[in-house]
């Protein structure tokens, strides 16, 4: 199964645009797995361009290409079908930042990695990033709480190890990460997505002058 | 032209779109659907308010409506907009009252912001969370009231002990931080919380101007 599996995504891979109608032999599983996955794309980009409230599902398979019926074999709506997108668009950026280079070098080091591999995941695909941090705000609800946990899990992998105890990390975090998606979000609205990494100086400054110093954060930020 | 109650409206009417002319009274009609529409926003989102449920809400019909507004985006920037000038108006009150330094400006700014949210919850809510949920014009509108704070801040830099070298994003940044602090103790109906995040807004906003090491 799993043979048969990688032999479609091979197919799926080498220009077949979507699965041929009828008796195609490919597992059941295996099927459901890609239309699911279209739909997940279809749904990024029928947000990032309409905005969530004005997603219907008409739109989602009209981008996945998929049909009505189907759409609801995989969700039970809208909601459900951008949270999936949304957990998997959270998934890959903490991974990218969290494996970036430099997981054993210092404190400050280590954020100036995940802060570039952040800036990085995120101008590579505009839609993505709309889909990250702009729309789950429209979206309330469940994804509107996921990626407020995202979020959070964001400020996570920028703090300092170990935590110094006196502060309100809380605080810091939140405040760090209304900063850092501030400047995102208005670059991205600003249809500047592919220059996002060049806020990397001073997202590092941001992230590093609360603990230590400006003089300190900046020539660490100099060095990004 | 999609609606018949649009076709009827008739225009143009001097309150349309933006901001009466100066020195005129918003007419009441307008002042109602702007009211209806500030709560149903609290209560529903920007995605729950209908233009439906603001004419009822309002007493208005719903040609009354396309009287003043094309649609619903344009009634909620004009909430929006509307809420934005009465909170900058105190502001400017408590703040120009008396003769203040900039760092007291800044925390009494802040003390009075922190004041409003907890009295006008309703407003908050429009003003700092589902303005970033209602469409593009709406966005746009909320990151020229953060580009508002963000230049009360940057007079900052004129301090003897700021440091010359802040980046040129850091107020839009503060900014950012600011209000999303602010969002989050609102949006979980933290009251006493907005209460105790005083002492750290205000240590946010001017710890980098009066950084001497």
């Amino acid at each position: 199964m799993a043979d048969s599996g990688a032999q479609a995504a091979e197919a799926l891979a080498s220009g077949r645009d979507r699965l041929p109608p009828g008796r195609h032999g490919l597992p059941r599983a295996f099927v459901a797995e890609n239309q699911r996955e279209r739909l997940l794309n279809g749904v990024v980009e029928a947000v990032a361009e309409h905005g969530y409230n004005a997603t219907t599902i008409s739109r989602i398979t009209a981008a996945a290409k998929i049909s009505r019926r189907t759409f609801y074999e995989s969700f039970e709506g809208k909601e459900d079908c951008f949270l999936a997108a949304y957990e998997m668009i959270e998934a890959h950026v903490l991974d990218s930042m969290l494996s970036a280079p430099g997981a054993g070098e210092p404190w400050p080091d280590r954020v100036r990695a995940r802060l570039a591999a952040l800036l990085d995941v995120l101008a590579r695909d505009a839609a993505v990033s709309r889909c990250f941090l702009i729309e789950p705000l429209a979206a309330g609800g469940d994804v509107a709480a996921r990626y407020r946990e995202a979020m959070q899990l964001l400020a996570g992998t920028l703090r300092p190890e170990p935590p110094p105890s006196e502060l309100d990390m809380e605080v810091r975090d939140q405040a760090l990460i209304g900063g850092i998606a501030t400047l995102i979000v208005r670059r991205l609205n600003a249809g500047g997505a592919q220059r996002l990494p060049d806020l990397l100086p001073d997202l590092v400054e941001l992230a590093l002058a609360p603990y230590i110093g400006r003089e300190e954060a900046k020539r660490q930020a100099a060095a990004a | 032209m999609q609606y018949l109650s649009q076709r009827l409206a008739s225009k143009p009417s001097p309150g349309r779109g933006g901001d009466p002319p100066p020195g005129a009274l918003p007419p009441p009609q307008r002042e109602r659907i702007l009211d209806a529409t500030e709560r149903l926003i609290a209560e529903h989102g920007c995605t729950g308010a209908s233009i439906e449920a603001i004419v009822k809400a309002a007493g208005v019909s719903s040609v009354t409506f396309y009287e003043f507004f094309e649609g619903k985006e344009e009634c909620f920037v004009a909430a929006f907009d509307r809420a934005v000038e009465g909170g900058a108006a105190e502001l400017a009150r408590v703040t120009e009252a008396e003769e203040l330094s900039w760092p007291e400006q800044i925390a009494t700014g802040l003390r009075a912001v922190t004041a409003l949210i907890g009295a006008e919850p309703e407003r908050a809510r429009l003003c700092l969370g589902e303005a970033q949920t209602g469409g593009p014009e709406l966005s746009a509108h909320f990151e020229a009231a953060l580009d508002r704070v963000a230049a009360k801040l940057r007079e900052g830099r004129a301090l003897e002990t700021a440091p010359s070298d802040l980046p040129a994003t850091h107020e839009e940044a503060t900014a950012g931080a600011l209000a999303w602090l602010l969002r989050e103790r609102l949006e979980t109906g933290d009251t006493e919380g907005l209460e105790a995040l005083y002492p750290q807004l205000v240590d946010i906003a001017l710890a980098p101007y009066l950084d001497d090491g």
